[in-house]
C-alpha cells in the first residue's frame, strides 16, 4: 500500500513536469478547483491526472482479458517497459465454487496479465504470480456487484 | 407299571387322532387340488382301408314255373309278383349300393381327415421340435449376452422375482376367488396391513438393495401378534432385526376386525411378511 | 423354466400352510428410533457435564435417533426389575437406556444397560466406562457410539473429531482449529495474518496437512498433532494447493503450478520425490485418492467447464467421471468406495453438496442450502459435514449421506469453513 503512494506520488510528478514542458499545448482538463476570477493574472491551466487503475476485472470463471483490461495493461506495459522495478500481479476470485479451484482461476488470471505485459515488451523476471483465490475479497456481499469487483488481478 | 397301563389308552387315542388328522390333510391335499392332466397329444397312426366291393346280393331268382300260359291267372300274378319282386330287389340294390357309396364316401372322408391330422400331428410336433430348438438356442445366447453383462442379468433376476412374486400373489387372488364364495377382494386387507408396517418400517444404515427378510407370522382374531419369526434371514442382522422390530410396533392389527371370520382364518391367522426394499439409496 | 419350479414349489408350500397371505413390504418411512435415555442418577459433587444429555444430543445428530428426554418419560427405573414396559410404549418409545454414574477420588464410573421395549427385553447387560472429570464428554461419547452400534450394526462417530479454518476480518486472521466432532472444546493448532486453506487429516489420525500464506506465497505443510510441530513440504512459485493423503498416508498427492500450468503431483513423505501425474493444458486440481490407493479422483476444466475426472496411476489413463450439471468439484470418495460426495452446480441452481453413485453414475443432491462447498465424510460413510453461509456468516453444516436429515452445527466467533472429519482413532 506504501508502495501504491509511492508509485502515484513518481506518477504524478512525472506527468507534472512533462506538462510543464509543454504547458501551450495542453488542453486537459483538470480536477482542482477553478481559480478565483478576481485576479486577471493568467495562469497556466492545472495539469489533469488520468490515474491508470491497478486492477482489472474478469467475467465469470473466465481468464481471457477483456478490452478494457488490455487498456489498462497496456498504459501499465509502457510504464514498465524500460525499467526492471519489480511487480506483483496478485490474482482473485469470487467465492461461487470450490476454494482451490478459485486459487487455480486467480492464478490463471494473474498470469494471463503477466503473458500480456510480456508481450508489451515488460521484462518477465520483474513479474511475480500470485493467487488469493477467494481468501482476499474486496466486496463482502453475496450479490453480482460484490462477486465482480472480486473477480480481478491487483497490479502492485 | 401302573402309570403306563393309565397311559396308554390316551397315547393310542392321541396316535390315532392324529393319524385321522394326517389322513384327512392328506385327503384335503388331494380334494383340492386339481392335478391338471397333462396334455397328450393323440398321433393317429392311420391306415388306409381298403374298400372290397361288397358282394351283391343275388336277387331272388323267382321260380317260373313253366305252365300253359293260355288260362293261367296265377301266372301272371307270379308275373306281376316277379317284376314288383324285381323291382323291389332293384331299390334295394339301388339302396345297396347308395349305402355303399356313403360308406366309401364316408371312409373315404375318414382317411382323409386321419390324414390331415396325421400331418397336422406332425406338424405339430415338428413345430415344437424346431421352437425347443430355437428356443435352446436362445436360451445359450442369452445365458452368453447374461454372462457379459452382469449388471443387466442382476436387474433382470430382480425384476424376475417382483414379477414371480406378483405372480404368485395373483395365483392366490385367483385361488381364493374361486374358493371364496363371497368373491370379496382380499388385496384391500393385504393393503391395511402393508401400510401400517410401512409406517413402522425404519431400515439401518446397513440395508442394501436386494437384501429379503421373511417373517413368519401368528395372530389372534383380535388382531394381537403372538409370534414374530425370521424364517428367511437376509444376511444382516440389523436388517432382520428392523423388520421384527416393524411388526411388533404395530402390536396390534385393529383393521383385523373388518375381515370377515373364514378369511381371516385362511389368510391371516398364520401370514408372512416378505421384507424386500426397492426404495434403498444403495 | 426355473421358475415354473419355483412358482410351483411355492404353490405347494403355500397349500401346506393353510394358504396364508405372504405381503410384500417393499418401502419404509425409516422415521428415527424412538429411544428413551434418562437421566443418569448421580449422588455426589457437581459433574461438569450432563452425560445423559451429551448421549441424547450425539444420538440425535446422527439423524438416525429421536432421544426422548427425562421429563417426558412416565416411570424412572434405575434397575431392570424396576421397568414397565407399558410406560415406555405409551410414549412410543423403542429402546430405553438407563445408567448411573458414582465418584471417587476425582474418578468418574458410568454404567449403563440398555433396553429393547418392543420386545421388552435386555439388549446390554450393565457396562461401565471410567474417566476424570476433563473426560466426562469422552465417557458419554464412548457410550453413544456402543448404543449406536448395537443398534444400527454400524460403527458411531461421537469420539471422532473435526478440524476446521476460523477466519475473521478487520483485522484479518485466520485460525486452524481442531474440536469434537460437534464442535465441542475447540484448540487452537495454527494462527496466521495469512490465509489458511484445505486442511486435511493424515489417515492415522496423527498428523494434518494445510495451505498457508505465511511466506507470502501458497505452500503446504504437515502438521503433528502431539508435538505441534510443523514441517513446511513445498515451496514452488505459483499455485503449491490442494494436499491429500495417500491411505497408506506415505504420499501426498496435490497441485503444482510449477511448470507454469495447475496439475497434480504426488510426493512421497519419506524420501520427497515429487512425481507428475497430470499434463494437460487445463486446470487440473483438488485431487483425492481412491480408497485403494490405485487411482486419483481431481477436479479439471479440461472439457471447459470444471467436472471430475479419475485417473488410474499405473497407467495413466484418465477418464471422466461427472457429467451431471456444469460444474462438479471437489471430489471425496466415501468409505465403502461406493459413492462420491462433491460440489455440484445445475444450470441456472446454485452450488451444493450432491453424491453420486461410482456404479450407476446417478446424482443425489444432498443439502438445501447455497452456498455450499468442502465436504468431508465421517468414517463410518453414514453422514457429511460442509461449509455454508448463512446471513452472510459462515457456520458448518452435517447432513446424513440419505439426504434424509440435516443439521447445523453451533456459529463460532468468525467464519468457519473448509471442515475435516477425522478418521476413527
Amino acid at each position: 500500500m506504501i508502495t501504491k503512494a509511492i508509485k502515484q506520488g513518481l506518477t504524478f510528478a512525472v506527468v507534472m513536469a512533462f506538462l510543464v514542458g509543454c504547458s501551450s499545448a495542453s488542453d486537459k482538463k483538470t480536477t482542482t478547483p477553478p481559480a478565483p476570477t478576481p485576479a486577471p493574472v493568467v495562469e497556466a491551466p492545472a495539469p489533469v491526472v488520468k490515474e491508470v487503475a491497478n486492477v482489472v476485472y474478469f467475467d465469470f470463471d473466465k481468464y481471457d482479458l477483456t478490452p478494457e483490461a488490455r487498456a489498462i495493461l497496456l498504459a501499465h506495459a509502457e510504464k514498465l517497459k524500460g525499467s526492471s522495478v519489480a511487480v506483483r500481479l496478485e490474482g482473485h476470485a469470487d467465492e461461487r465454487g470450490s476454494r482451490e479451484y478459485n486459487m487455480a482461476l486467480g492464478e490463471k488470471r494473474a498470469k494471463a496479465a503477466r503473458d500480456f505485459l510480456v508481450l508489451q515488451g515488460v521484462k518477465a523476471a520483474s513479474l511475480e504470480v500470485v493467487s488469493y483465490g477467494e481468501e482476499r475479497p474486496v466486496a463482502t456481499g453475496q450479490e453480482e456487484t460484490s462477486y465482480s469487483q472480486n473477480r480481478r488481478v491487483e497490479i502492485k | 407299571m401302573k402309570l403306563s397301563s393309565l397311559f396308554s389308552l390316551p397315547v393310542f387315542l392321541s396316535v390315532l387322532l392324529h393319524a385321522v388328522l394326517v389322513a384327512l390333510i392328506i385327503l384335503k391335499f388331494d380334494f383340492f387340488k386339481e392335478e391338471p392332466e397333462p396334455y397328450e397329444p393323440h398321433f393317429v397312426t392311420a391306415t388306409l382301408v381298403d374298400l372290397a366291393p361288397k358282394a351283391k346280393p343275388v336277387p331272388q331268382q323267382v321260380k317260373e314255373q313253366v305252365l300253359d300260359g293260355k288260362n293261367n291267372p296265377d301266372l301272371r300274378q307270379t308275373k306281376q309278383q316277379k317284376e314288383q319282386e324285381a323291382q323291389a330287389a332293384e331299390s334295394v340294390a339301388q339302396v345297396q349300393k347308395n349305402q355303399e357309396q356313403k360308406e366309401k364316401a364316408e371312409t373315404e372322408q375318414k382317411v382323409r381327415e386321419e390324414k390331415l391330422k396325421k400331418e397336422k400331428a406332425k406338424k405339430e410336433a415338428d413345430e415344437k421340435a424346431k421352437a425347443d430348438k430355437q428356443k435352446k438356442l436362445e436360451e445359450e445366447q442369452k445365458a452368453l449376452a447374461e454372462a457379459e453383462k452382469k449388471k443387466k442379468a442382476e436387474k433382470q433376476r430382480r425384476e424376475e422375482l417382483k414379477a414371480l412374486e406378483a405372480q404368485m400373489q395373483k395365483e392366490e387372488q385367483m385361488l381364493t376367488n374361486r374358493v371364496d364364495d363371497t368373491n370379496v377382494n382380499v388385496k384391500s386387507y393385504d393393503q391395511l396391513f402393508y401400510e401400517k408396517v410401512v409406517q413402522n418400517w425404519s431400515r439401518p444404515p446397513s440395508a442394501i438393495k436386494g437384501m429379503i427378510t421373511v417373517l413368519d407370522i401368528d395372530m389372534l382374531p383380535n388382531g394381537l401378534v403372538t409370534s414374530v419369526v425370521v424364517s428367511k434371514s437376509s444376511g444382516d442382522s440389523a436388517f432382520d432385526r428392523s423388520a421384527v422390530q416393524a411388526v411388533k410396533k404395530v402390536d396390534r392389527f385393529e383393521e383385523v376386525r373388518s375381515i370377515p371370520p373364514d378369511i381371516f382364518e385362511r389368510r391371516y391367522r398364520n401370514f408372512k411378511f416378505t421384507f424386500n426394499p426397492g426404495d434403498l439409496r444403495r | 423354466m426355473k421358475h415354473y419350479l419355483l412358482l410351483i414349489t411355492m404353490f405347494v408350500a403355500s397349500y401346506v400352510s393353510a394358504q396364508g397371505a405372504n405381503i410384500v413390504i417393499d418401502k419404509g418411512v425409516d422415521n428415527p428410533t424412538r429411544i428413551a435415555v434418562d437421566n443418569f442418577y448421580y449422588v455426589g459433587p457437581k459433574m461438569s457435564e450432563d452425560i445423559g444429555a451429551i448421549i441424547r444430543n450425539d444420538l440425535n445428530f446422527s439423524g438416525l435417533f429421536e432421544s426422548i428426554p427425562p421429563e417426558r418419560l412416565i416411570t424412572h427405573p434405575r434397575t431392570e426389575s424396576e421397568i414397565r414396559y407399558h410406560d415406555f410404549k405409551t410414549i412410543k418409545a423403542e429402546y430405553l437406556l438407563i445408567g448411573g454414574v458414582t465418584e471417587q477420588a476425582g474418578r468418574y464410573s458410568a454404567s449403563y444397560e440398555l433396553f429393547d421395549v418392543v420386545q421388552q427385553k435386555r439388549v446390554l447387560i450393565k457396562t461401565t466406562v471410567e474417566g476424570t472429570d476433563a473426560q466426562l464428554r469422552d465417557v458419554a461419547h464412548k457410550i453413544s457410539d456402543k448404543v449406536f452400534e448395537t443398534i444400527t450394526n454400524i460403527r458411531g462417530i461421537f469420539s471422532t473429531k473435526i478440524i476446521y479454518v476460523e477466519a475473521f476480518q478487520r483485522p484479518a486472521r485466520s485460525r486452524l482449529m481442531l474440536s469434537d466432532f460437534d464442535g465441542a472444546r475447540p484448540r487452537q493448532l495454527f494462527e496466521s495474518k495469512q490465509p489458511i486453506l484445505s486442511p486435511v487429516w493424515s489417515p492415522d489420525g496423527t498428523r494434518v496437512a494445510y495451505v498457508s500464506f505465511e511466506s507470502s506465497r501458497p505452500a503446504i505443510y504437515v502438521q503433528s498433532l502431539s508435538t505441534g510441530r510443523k514441517e513446511q513440504i513445498t515451496n514452488f512459485k505459483g499455485l503449491n494447493g490442494a494436499p491429500a493423503w495417500s491411505p497408506d498416508g506415505q504420499k501426498l498427492a496435490m497441485v503444482l503450478s510449477k511448470d507454469d500450468n495447475p496439475e497434480i503431483y504426488t510426493v512421497d513423505l519419506a524420501s520427497r520425490t515429487f512425481t507428475r501425474i497430470t499434463n494437460m493444458y487445463a486446470i487440473d486440481t483438488e485431487p483425492s485418492w481412491t480408497i485403494d490407493g490405485t487411482g486419483i479422483f481431481f477436479t479439471s476444466d479440461r472439457g471447459v467447464r470444471p467436472q471430475i475426472y479419475k485417473v488410474t496411476l499405473a497407467t495413466g489413463i484418465t477418464e471422466r467421471v461427472t457429467f451431471d450439471g456444469d460444474y462438479n468439484a471437489r471430489g471425496r470418495v466415501s468409505p465403502d468406495g461406493k459413492s462420491l460426495v462433491m460440489v455440484n452446480k445445475r444450470p441456472g441452481g446454485t452450488y451444493q453438496i450432491a453424491a453420486q453413485d461410482l456404479k450407476s453414475g446417478n446424482m443425489r443432491i444432498l443439502t438445501e442450502t447455497n452456498y455450499d462447498e468442502s465436504p468431508t465424510i465421517a468414517p463410518n460413510g453414514a453422514m457429511l459435514m460442509y461449509a455454508t453461509n448463512v446471513g452472510g456468516k459462515g457456520i458448518l453444516g452435517a447432513a446424513s449421506l440419505d439426504a434424509k436429515y440435516k443439521v447445523r452445527l453451533p456459529g463460532k466467533q468468525g467464519d468457519v469453513r473448509e471442515p475435516a472429519w477425522s478418521p476413527f482413532f
